[in-house]
């Protein structure tokens, strides 16, 4: 049974996706609104879509996590959801005194053309009376993937921005809206202590690196701390700059274009910082920021430090590295910043694999980027699911696989090592805290795939080694 | 852990109740229960969930999809909708398989769906269905593919049996047939199950005479094989030489469903998900149910006991009180190892539609006691008893499900015990067609909660605390920042078996392991005057800076 996956061409797999590569927008939704402070987030539709989704966050994250639903049963479906919604609403007010409320569609309120924006005057009342703020967005999962979900969700989040005079920029501290795509906990928290010790002032929204990465509770919380603040939104409308992660996203939904808009706030787009060049590319970029809005940056010892420990580690382990094949998959900006990466280090990126449909033009980025390093028999598959990414592989073994939890029937199927990165892990602890992004990033995957290929190697070897 | 009683309960119930608007409160007071001496005290289950609060119920698609046919190997099941609903019952159950050959097909890796886009909502998307079934029918050459209908389906009406019918006829050598489960009917994965139910038994039981052969024939309904549990009874069944004609559903085969009909009993583990089933074969081809456990090895014995008891065979009989005997020795000794250490020890379970009553058991043989108890989509026979059913009144939900009209098979039903010989074994203590629910099981002054929300939880965590609190993974890590011990019944925290005599010991262990870890003295820093230090290192440092 194991080899019929050779049978299937990509072109035949019109009908049925098969072991997919991609999830739906209420989820990425629901953690978009965890990264706000003091928020509770209600899926509008079937109960079924908020457990699922709670039961895939815990289950990769290890925390809690509530999110509500207005629970639809067939005659909701029928008649309508508004009384479902608000049911909901009042409760959620009573049980958790939330100070945002996060409303995400399901298909089912979709298909029977629930728009949020009609209940917007009850909505009002209830924010005016409660002190609430509303923040909604339409996420059918017909429609686009797990991205286009936390895009739109951090957008509608990015509404509350209001323009503001620059009257603190006296400190001479640049101020910068960062949108960090739909990176982990830690990735968050690496990317604050950067920005912090360039001396920046930085909003991130989402900032789910407290409410999804918890310690413990000496007493119960019904809503974690942590999060941005709504009024920490709202000056977002005073900074000098946005800079948005994912160059592939956000050219479907850009957060950071509402500011663009709605508060005159130019932006920036950069591929997710994953390695040294990328990493490089920010800091340099933030750098450049600096001097065009006049303020300081600090360029520490402590970060040329950071930066020159990863090189050394890219120099430690290059031998391991160099005629070593990965197959990446995962969402496309991931797999770009990540292939981007392993050719800086060495490893051919053989076959990069997404679940999201993106565009021809954007696939032969993904490609150039690669060639540039001078791989040249990259394959891209786009629309793709772990069917797909089989078929690639037996056409071109590669040596590892790098992306979620997933992949795993494929590692095994192979036999390749999987190294876990991305969203959903799973099978093992602490895909919360990954860091891949930045210098620290970098050099915590550099150690993990050089260890998960001398693994290999010591176990196949006839003799084992045990120094190197 | 604090002392209960029915007064003190219910003084803690008001507590817990007071946060809720009224409108709410009239509805939960129904569902959260002190139990007391009343003998007809009733409690409110299978209601609509409130919506807003934080429900662990899942959807109707969970329940057929999910849960009755995921386990089996052989079927490939499409769902058909947008992306999510697929993704999100991937591999998550954790039941196993195992082929009965190596080349045996199994497909539970595998995630079918249909991914309808915009435009398959907008025209429909019985084209795209069509495609995904040839496609899988191309690939895997199956003896059978399941539909299964989201939330959407329903609303834009794609005919997925009238699909199912004309693929069938068009490949001529595999079953097709649909599940119109969409998420929004019935009110937790209860409904689903229904559906599972109802369309197997149509499309399925009955359709082949190749069952196993054996003197002592009997199928397992409810059990899923969670953690290999499933193996472990196949195990026992067979070396007291008892034929397992089919397990709905774990480590199952659409083979097994098809002959299940075979068999002369119906032994029931999860009542809650599968009583249609047993309903239903006892009707049509006359095959008698009867209520097992095999969580607890006490309740394993006393389940293998009734099975050796309805046959009336002194051979089996005496293998039975063999295999028993054989296990009772490992499971003596451990237990004498642990209980001293989990003895006074208090647990509560809120979990599935059996579980939280089966698992008492393994608490009983602990030493350990039930503080509340209550089930997620459990019925009110599951509480109760099937003594509820008379008064269970039919709500719009529940009618919406299709309840199969079954008669006598003209050629097939043969009843396999007459009323007269089902009496008698009645005096002996075998009841047929009958549960009574956890009720008798919970002391009074215990608390009996349906569908329990993260609020109630909370309070009853806080007041009551318990040693241990078993329930889902999405409860899981609040229960643990509460400070509390927590163990999982759905996927079991990856562990398992937990099922018969060897399930027992690994339970034993595993709630030691639990209930005794040493993390939980790690809560609160030395510094902030809440935390003890520990280890003889550290005496010896403070000794040393005292002096």
């Amino acid at each position: 049974m194991e080899n019929i996956t050779n049978k299937i061409s990509p072109d035949e797999n019109a009908g049925a996706v098969v072991n997919a590569c991609k999830t739906c927008a209420p989820l990425g939704a629901s953690l978009a609104m965890k990264g706000i402070a003091g928020s509770m987030c209600i899926l509008h539709g079937s109960q079924g879509c908020a457990t699922y989704i709670r039961r895939y966050f815990i289950s990769h994250f290890r925390e809690p996590v509530d999110i509500a639903s207005s629970s639809f049963s067939e005659n909701t479906a029928v008649f309508g959801g508004k009384e479902n919604l608000f049911n909901g609403i009042k409760n959620i007010i009573k049980k958790y005194n939330p100070k945002v409320i996060g409303i995400a569609t399901t298909c089912l309120a979709e298909t029977i053309g629930e728009d949020i924006s009609f209940y917007v005057k009850e909505l009002e009342k209830i924010a005016e009376s409660e002190n609430i703020t509303f923040i909604h967005t339409d996420t059918a999962a017909y429609k686009g993937t797990h991205i286009t979900g936390f895009l739109k969700m951090t957008a509608a989040a990015a509404k509350l921005a209001e323009p503001q005079e620059l009257s603190y920029v006296s400190d001479k501290k640049l101020k910068l809206n960062i949108f960090p795509w739909m990176v982990s906990p830690g990735d968050i928290r690496g990317l604050k202590s950067l920005v912090k010790v360039l001396g920046i002032s930085a909003t991130f929204l989402p900032d789910y690196s407290q409410t999804m990465d918890g310690g413990a509770w000496s007493k119960y919380e019904a809503i974690p701390k942590g999060g941005t603040t709504i009024d920490n939104i709202k000056k977002m409308g005073g900074a000098n700059h946005s800079l948005e992660f994912g160059i592939i996203s956000s050219e479907a939904c850009s957060p950071a274009s509402i500011l663009e808009e709605n508060c005159n706030i130019p932006k920036s787009v950069l591929p997710l910082p994953i390695g040294l060049r990328a990493t490089d590319l920010l800091i340099n970029h933030l750098k450049e920021l600096a001097e065009e809005y006049g303020c300081e940056i600090n360029l520490s010892e402590e970060l040329q430090d950071d930066r020159s420990r990863l090189l050394d580690a890219y120099a430690d382990a290059h031998k391991y590295f160099s005629g070593t094949k990965a197959a990446v998959y995962g969402e496309a900006d991931f797999v770009l910043s990540m292939a981007s990466y392993l050719c800086e280090i060495g490893i051919e990126p053989a076959i990069c694999m997404t679940g999201e449909k993106i565009s021809l033009k954007q696939i032969e980025m993904i490609k150039e980027t690669i060639n540039h390093f001078g791989f040249t028999e990259t394959t891209v598959l786009a629309d793709s699911d772990f069917t797909n990414l089989d078929e690639a592989i037996l056409e071109n073994m590669p040596d590892l696989l790098i992306g979620n939890s997933k992949g795993y029937k494929t590692a095994r199927k192979f036999g390749i090592p999987l190294v876990r990165a991305g969203f959903p892990i799973q099978d093992r602890f602490g895909g919360q805290r990954l860091q891949l992004t930045g210098y620290k990033g970098a050099q915590r995957l550099t150690d993990e795939i050089a260890n998960t290929i001398i693994a290999k190697r010591q176990a196949a070897s006839p003799v084992g080694y045990m120094s190197m | 852990m604090a002392d209960i009683d029915i007064k003190k309960s219910e003084n803690l119930k008001e507590q817990v109740m007071d946060k809720y608007p009224s409108k709410v409160l009239k509805k939960r007071s129904k569902q959260v229960v002190v139990k007391n001496t009343d003998p007809e005290q009733r409690i409110q289950a299978n209601v609509r969930t409130v919506p807003g609060i934080i429900t662990q119920r899942g959807c109707c698609y969970a329940g057929c999809k999910g849960v009755v046919l995921g386990p089996t190997r052989d079927i490939i099941n499409i769902t058909h909708g947008p992306i999510g609903c697929g993704f999100y019952s991937w591999l998550t159950r954790r039941n196993q398989t195992k082929p009965e050959t190596p080349d045996g097909a199994n497909y539970m890796q595998y995630c079918f769906s249909t991914d309808m886009q915009d435009q398959n909502i907008v025209f429909g998307g019985e084209k795209l269905l069509r495609e995904a079934i040839q496609e899988a029918y191309d690939i895997f050459h199956p003896s059978a593919i399941a539909i299964f209908s989201t939330c959407p389906v329903g609303l834009i009406g794609d005919d997925i049996h009238a699909i199912a019918k004309e693929m069938k006829e068009k490949f001529g050598d595999c079953n097709v047939f649909g599940f119109s489960c969409e998420g929004y009917k019935g009110v937790s994965q209860s409904a689903g199950h229904h559906i599972a139910n109802n369309q197997i038994f149509k499309h399925v039981v009955g359709t082949s005479e190749n069952g196993r052969k054996g003197k002592f024939k009997i199928n397992l309904l409810g059990e899923y094989n969670i953690g290999g549990d499933a193996f472990v009874i196949e195990n026992l069944l067979e070396r007291c030489g008892i034929t397992l004609v089919s397990t709905f559903s774990g480590n199952s085969s659409i083979e097994h469903f098809a002959a299940c009909h075979t068999a002369d009993l119906n032994c029931i583990m999860c009542h809650r998900s599968i009583n249609y089933v047993a309903e239903m074969l006892d009707t049509k081809y006359g095959i008698p149910w009867i209520k097992i456990n095999f969580i607890g090895a006490k309740a394993s014995a006393k389940s293998l006991r009734k099975i050796a008891a309805y046959f009336e065979d002194e051979e089996l009989t005496k293998r039975v009180e063999e295999v028993i005997a054989e296990e009772m020795v490992g499971v003596d000794s451990v237990l004498e190892e642990i209980r001293p250490k989990t003895e006074g020890k208090s647990a509560m379970l809120f979990v599935g539609g059996s579980r939280a009553h089966h698992y008492q058991e393994l608490f009983k043989e602990l030493g350990m006691k039930i503080l509340a108890a209550g089930y997620e989509f459990g019925h009110r026979d599951d509480y109760e008893g099937r003594r509820a059913l008379s008064t269970i009144k039919l709500d719009a939900d529940t009618r919406n499900i299709e309840e199969l009209k079954v008669e006598p098979d003209p050629e097939q039903y043969n009843p396999r015990k007459t009323e007269e010989e089902k009496a008698a074994l009645k005096e002996k203590g075998l009841e047929f067609s009958e549960y009574e629910g956890m009720w008798p099981d919970m002391p009074e002054g215990t608390f009996i909660i349906d569908d329990i929300s993260q609020h109630e939880t909370e309070k009853l965590i806080k007041e009551l605390k318990p040693d241990l609190f078993c329930a889902g993974i999405k409860e899981k890590y609040a229960i643990q920042k509460m400070g509390v011990p927590m163990k999982q019944l759905h996927s079991y925290d990856y562990g398992g078996p937990f099922a018969g005599f060897a399930g027992a010991i690994n339970w034993y262990r595993e709630i030691d392991r639990t209930v005794n870890s040493k993390v939980w003295q790690l809560v609160g820093a030395p510094w902030e005057g809440t935390g003890k230090l520990h280890g003889s290192f550290i005496k010896k440092v403070l000794v040393e800076e005292e002096k």
